[in-house]
């Protein structure tokens, strides 16, 4: 590996320039990007998909129901539920794109067996990290009470989910964004290893990472949701417009909500993990100089291959 | 680095004398606040337009189909005009994009005529595509498809190298940011050590052309590092280079790195000033600077020590 020869330039960049360069590396590796993303994506969308089923049942849910009358009151709260399970979901389904990037920008192509070789090997961190600290796998928990009991709970679901959960899970995010890729590509532990003391524990390291950039991190997971709110609109309103032209069905139907609109969740989720890995490394760049000591140590491997003098 | 092959976002144009510029390309995010700056005030203008024919209509006692009439040709000459008139007489920029520091230019490099700005800005409809009617937002409204989704914009821009849309694809024109011109810094090094550490440097060592950039990179950035992290990088390519040059192994990674680059960039630029004007140096002089230390460990000043 050369460490000076990247894939991507190493340089500091803004945030808009950040995005924009997101969808340069999502076209140079689309589709293994695709794959991997398929191969995360799977299992969640299938649990997800059986969990939420019972709430697109909008005519016995208000036919149950004596206090919402409005199918519009269903349909707008299967949608937000869906966001927010995926969008919560998709820093552990996406782990393979993580990994993935990270090689690809030392112009390593790793295979689909390294891949998920490298993300099992992780297996145990990841789930803890990811599945129960930042509450990833615990978004099934209210998915799991909502197949037995679809019924329209505001008083419930807008404190204890929308609230709690996925503000809770927002604010992580937002002030430590790169966990998955701190347990993934830098493979940081858990705890400190006895015998390594130059070794950082996952904890120390998210800490250093994060903590001089905190406010402004926070501020460009704000613009990024703002942006990708936007965009998965756009997608899931062109779809509407395709279906209308090759069906005559110029409605938000039932196709929509079971399996094109998660799927654009999941496509805007997959694309805001390039840009939160790009913002890894421009943040790495501010904040370590990153791009010296990746200079550094190709040179100082030059040096020791060949003596210049 | 191969320049072609890393991903960034920059677009690399030859001349037919074959010189090379280098333009950072200004992505799909880069120029929607441009178009919303420019949208607004084309907006404003049609309010304040409107706001003044209804006093003006008022005191002439204009008929109100008159004054409905004029506010729609102004508005529509706002909205097909507006990028036209600008790019094409401001040197490829409109209000929103002056402000915003992005301009368009030809393929090229050049600067775009008033074809290339009328092409861009009369396509500019094909790429708010697909249109969505505002049924979907509410059954009760009329089916008119005018809810823009910028998706075709956006694909258009995801597959172009240099981000252009179906409007800069039909005139060969694309948008670049405008760069100030980066002056290199002069950079301060005032640790006095190290000029004494720079001349303990073996004069036959030369450096390759991507060690320079290295240092120069690393000279450049330090100050904005804390003391712990700068010995943490410099230690990197100070070992092998102490090894090489017999230096004492504690000796600072971060001053080391700072003499090589004062050798470098700062005596050497002296130096070669200095050699234009002096006479021919005889066959045995060498490249040693006169006031050279012998290198050995003995005569290594105590103050090279990295701190503790």
């Amino acid at each position: 590996m050369q460490l000076d020869k990247t894939a991507i330039t190493i340089s500091q960049r803004s945030g808009v320039d950040v995005i924009d360069l997101s969808l340069l590396v999502v076209r140079r590796y689309w589709q293994s990007i695709a794959f991997f993303a398929f191969i995360g994506i799977l299992p969640f969308a299938i649990v997800d998909f059986v969990l939420l089923w019972p709430m697109t049942q909008y005519e016995s849910l208000l036919i149950a129901s004596r206090d919402f009358t409005e199918v519009g009151v269903y349909h707008f709260r299967y949608l937000c539920t869906v966001t927010a399970i995926i969008l919560i979901q998709a820093p552990i389904a996406l782990s393979p794109v993580t990994y993935f990037i990270g090689q690809a920008v030392f112009i390593e192509q790793p295979t689909a067996r390294q891949v998920i070789s490298a993300v099992w090997k992780r297996c145990s961190a990841i789930i803890l990290i990811l599945g129960v600290l930042r509450l990833s796998l615990i978004a099934f928990i209210p998915a799991v009470f909502l197949f037995f009991d679809p019924a329209l709970k505001p008083e419930v679901e807008i404190p204890l989910y929308l609230f709690c959960l996925c503000g809770l899970a927002f604010c992580i995010r937002g002030f430590r964004p790169f966990a998955a890729e701190i347990l993934l590509l830098e493979r940081c532990p858990i705890r400190k290893p006895k015998n390594r003391h130059d070794q950082l524990a996952y904890g120390q390291r998210s800490k250093w990472l994060h903590s001089s950039l905190d406010l402004q991190l926070f501020g460009v997971h704000i613009g990024i949701t703002l942006v990708e709110i936007l965009t998965a609109l756009s997608i899931a309103l062109s779809l509407v417009f395709l279906i209308g032209v090759l069906t005559g069905n110029w409605n938000w139907g039932i196709w929509m909500d079971l399996f094109l609109f998660p799927l654009t969740i999941w496509l805007v989720a997959t694309w805001a993990t390039v840009i939160r890995f790009l913002f890894y490394m421009n943040s790495r760049i501010r904040t370590e100089g990153w791009e010296i000591e990746l200079r550094l140590k190709a040179e100082a491997q030059r040096l020791q291959e060949v003596p210049t003098w | 680095m191969n320049a072609q092959n890393s991903i960034d976002l920059t677009a690399v144009i030859t001349t037919p004398e074959n010189i090379q510029f280098e333009y950072r390309i200004a992505g799909p995010f880069r120029r929607l606040p441009a178009f919303l700056l420019d949208f607004v005030l084309r907006a404003m203008c049609v309010a304040a337009f409107f706001i003044l024919m209804v006093f003006v209509g008022a005191m002439a006692s204009l008929p109100f189909g008159m004054i409905l009439f004029l506010i729609f040709l102004v508005s529509f000459a706002f909205d097909w005009f507006y990028g036209l008139f600008f790019e094409s007489y401001w040197n490829g920029q409109t209000p929103g994009k002056w402000l915003t520091r992005i301009r368009v230019i030809s393929v090229d490099g050049r600067p775009i005529n008033a074809y290339q700005a009328t092409v861009r800005n009369f396509l500019r409809l094909a790429d708010f595509a697909p249109m969505v009617s505002f049924e979907l937002v509410s059954p009760d409204s009329p089916p008119v498809y005018a809810i823009p989704t910028f998706l075709v914009s956006l694909l258009c821009m995801t597959m172009s190298p240099r981000f252009q849309r179906l409007g800069d694809l039909a005139a060969g024109t694309m948008v670049v940011v405008n760069q100030r011109s980066w002056v290199p810094t002069n950079i301060k090094l005032e640790d006095t050590r190290v000029a004494s550490l720079s001349e303990l440097i073996p004069p036959n060592f030369r450096m390759t052309s991507t060690l320079a950039k290295a240092i120069a990179l690393y000279a450049e950035r330090r100050s904005r590092l804390s003391v712990g992290r700068r010995t943490e990088l410099a230690t990197h390519l100070s070992k092998p280079l102490l090894t090489q040059f017999g230096l004492l192994h504690d000796t600072s990674p971060d001053l080391l790195l700072c003499a090589l680059y004062y050798r470098e960039f700062v005596v050497k630029d002296a130096f070669s000033e200095v050699k234009r004007f002096a006479p021919a140096p005889s066959s045995d002089s060498t490249d040693m600077p006169a006031n050279a230390l012998p290198i050995t460990p003995e005569s290594f000043p105590p103050i090279l020590k990295a701190p503790q």
